[in-house]
């Protein structure tokens, strides 16, 4: 009897403290954005009065920065990510429903559709948005028209394309993938040409251009070192060795150093 | 650079005169850049930091774990300011954001929900 009081005691004591942490950190909270599964990425608007969020509940939502929401951009599947254009007209959105989507961002209304065969995994537009560059579960990459929504070109793997960038000017175009390569395009805003084709060992899990684009990183997901080329001929021109998997890997602003991180400590 | 556990991301800080790693043993370091000296840990006691973000000043860094909560560090001495902890805890942490001024932090999280934090509810932030 006198235990069960004393553990009655200290639950009480525990709810006490508990309510008083609460208190503490809840009045820290200035909004909650409400989703129905986790939130898988945020980001601000440039002056910080909108957000963007994506979820595996399949939508993609801009709040206010009370919470409010504003709209709702629906899904079929998990949203992989959402950025806003560089003016803040527009949304582009991707689903592991094969689709990117290109949104009005005053109500959310869908203005283009880029479909896939597959999950989109990313999305990069041209430097001037004249182009969205999209890469696919499908082994593609494709090239869209921001205003026609049509498909300019296509990069072609034979596995999951994990990642893909545009050099500064848009006239070039890295691809990496499951299947082991990393392509190096040219774009031409019509079509696109291999420049080089840089083979790997296993699976490219990341690559990295450095900000002068005169050297290009990678990594695999089953190699213990990252590989730097020269990706306007394809040359390797050392090999970074760890002592285990490579888990990333970065450049420095400058691009004259690389940081990389590893399994092995 | 010598953690004792694999390390799960790193940054460079503003200046890139150092370096920040999260690692699964539950510490995250800040490292000298140039010679790789161990400069500070970061102890985050039985919680694993699942990620990480510096503050664009470069002062204060925030971490996330599993447990949904946010931690705020002072880089300079390396002290825990403060503990972000959601009243209702039904999933880890994700991820984070500092805005421009550094005064608000959006971060979001399993449990369904993104919150802006008022990073100036820390004592001595």
């Amino acid at each position: 009897m006198k235990n069960r009081f004393m553990v009655l005691l200290l639950t009480v004591a525990l709810f006490a403290i508990t309510a008083v942490a609460s208190a503490q950190t809840t009045t820290a909270i200035l909004a909650t954005i409400s989703h129905n599964d986790s939130v898988i990425g945020a980001l601000w608007n440039k002056d910080e009065s909108q957000v963007l969020t994506w979820s595996l509940d399949g939508t993609a939502r801009v709040s206010d920065d009370t919470g409010t929401r504003v709209f709702t951009i629906q899904y079929a599947d998990t949203v992989n990510g959402a950025i806003w254009n560089a003016d803040q007209t527009q949304i582009l959105s991707w689903s592991e429903d094969g689709t990117a989507r290109l949104s009005s961002a005053t109500d959310g209304a869908t203005v283009q559709t880029f479909t896939h065969d597959d999950a989109v995994l990313g999305v990069s537009y041209s430097a001037d948005g004249t182009f969205v560059l999209t890469w696919s579960a499908d082994a593609t990459a494709r090239i869209w028209g921001t205003t026609t929504g049509e498909e300019v070109a296509r990069i072609q793997h034979t596995d999951i394309v994990r990642g893909a960038t545009w050099n500064a000017d848009a006239t070039r175009i890295v691809t990496w993938s499951s299947d082991g390569t990393i392509f190096v395009n040219s774009f031409d805003g019509t079509a696109v040409a291999s420049v080089a084709t840089l083979p790997n060992d296993a699976p490219v899990a990341g690559a990295a251009l450095n900000s002068t684009q005169t050297r290009l990183i990678s990594w695999t997901s089953a190699g213990n070192n990252i590989v730097v080329w020269n990706p306007t001929d394809g040359t390797q021109i050392a090999v970074l060795n760890h002592a285990a998997p490579v888990v990333g890997a970065t450049w420095n602003a400058a691009g004259t150093r690389i940081m990389s991180w590893s399994e092995d400590g | 650079m010598g953690n004792e556990a694999a390390v799960i991301g790193a940054a460079f800080s503003k200046d890139e005169t150092s370096v920040l790693t999260w690692a699964n043993d539950n510490t995250v370091k800040l490292w000298d850049a140039v010679t790789g000296k161990l400069i500070r840990t970061f102890d985050h006691g039985i919680v694993q930091p699942t990620g990480a973000a510096l503050n664009h000043a470069g002062d204060r860094l925030i971490t996330w774990s599993d447990d949904g909560t946010l931690r705020l560090w002072d880089i300079g001495n390396g002290a825990l300011l403060f503990t972000f902890d959601p009243a209702t805890q039904q999933g880890g942490a994700l991820g984070a954001i500092w805005s421009a001024n550094d005064q608000e932090i959006l971060a979001w999280s399993q449990d369904s929900t993104a919150r802006i934090w008022d990073a100036k509810a820390a004592p001595s932030f």
